[in-house]
């Protein structure tokens, strides 16, 4: 249980431990840390496909959708071709040549017979759509700069991953001490 | 739900644009017989939004948000709005609005939980806004 391994650090006797292991415990723990990481990647994979999205969970990065969504909120996005496009979803996008995905509502579409479709999008907390964010020359949105429409969020919860981006060394402090957990852990 | 709605075009380069002034009358509590509290505990806000929809030959289907509006929970859940200009340009991609009887104007909502799934939920009741076939050039918005 982690309670007695933070006991266990804090008197030093891991240290004892770590020498008392020997290769094969050493062995078995790596595994087992790769078997987790596996199995994580497995399950964001997984989610991939069931979404249709290559990027199911985002992390609202800036004020512009306020007072619905702040800045560390966690959406949940699915990006499933039978839901067409309409105005008043909120759609996670890309703008062609830039990394960062940004979430807005769509206020405008026009669609074709065989299903093309071009669209506007605001953010609710701007006071002008977002032409002025699309590339030069670029007056509408397609769906291959979608990544996903928002189905649900979860507050607060990314703030850990924009305080992992902004202060690096929070990264690695965070990173540092899952591994220690990890070889520590007794169980 | 009642909404009361006048308008003309304009001529504005190659697109067609639309002015519709319109009034909306709506209690979002008690839209329908049955119709759950919609304002519940994990509810923050509603995104309103008047949507028009319709038809033209350059494209099957066109959606253009005319208004909108966030109602947070503890505001007044009825909307008694007259007069009122659209929020944003309602320019068609291409000239589809001139002579369209068919544009059909929606009030919809995004129920925003403080946790959980978010849907969208179309009010009950549309009014048909037919445009006139000609340009409006003398009066003022």
């Amino acid at each position: 249980p982690p309670s007695s391994s933070v006991l266990a650090m804090l008197s030093l006797d891991f240290l004892d431990d770590v020498r008392r292991m020997n290769k094969r415990q050493l062995y078995y723990q790596v595994l087992n840390f790769g078997m987790i990481v596996s199995s994580a990647l497995m399950i964001w994979k997984g989610l991939m496909v069931v979404t249709g999205s290559e990027s199911p969970i985002v992390v609202v990065l800036s004020g512009s959708m306020e007072p619905a969504f702040h800045r560390g909120d966690l959406l949940f996005l699915t990006n499933r071709i039978e839901d067409p496009i309409r105005v008043g979803e909120i759609v996670v996008f890309r703008i062609e040549g830039r990394e960062i995905p940004i979430v807005h509502r769509v206020l405008k579409i026009h669609e074709k017979q065989n299903g093309d479709i071009k669209f506007l999008t605001k953010g609710d907390n701007n006071a002008v759509d977002d032409r002025g964010l699309y590339k030069r020359g670029q007056h509408w949105l397609e769906k291959k700069d979608v990544v996903g429409r928002a189905r649900g969020f979860v507050p607060y919860i990314g703030i850990v991953t924009i305080l992992m981006n902004d202060y690096p060394k929070f990264k690695y402090a965070v990173l540092f001490l899952l591994g220690l957990f990890v070889l520590v852990h007794r169980e | 739900l009642r909404k009361n709605v006048e308008d003309f075009t304009g001529p504005r380069e190659r697109s067609d644009l639309g002015f519709v002034t319109f009034d909306i009358t709506a209690d979002i509590l008690n839209g329908e017989k049955g119709w759950r509290i919609i304002f519940d505990w994990n509810v923050k806000q509603l995104f309103l939004y008047l949507s028009a929809e319709y038809s033209t030959k350059n494209n099957a289907l066109n959606q253009v948000v005319l208004w909108d509006k966030i109602m947070l929970r503890g505001d007044n859940p009825r909307l008694f709005l007259k007069d009122m200009k659209s929020k944003y340009f309602f320019f068609d991609d291409g000239n589809g609005l001139k002579g369209n009887r068919n544009v059909t104007l929606t009030l919809s909502w995004n129920v925003v939980p403080n946790a959980g799934i978010l849907p969208l939920v179309t009010g009950s009741g549309h009014v048909s806004v037919p445009f006139p076939d000609t340009y409006e050039t003398t009066k003022s918005y």
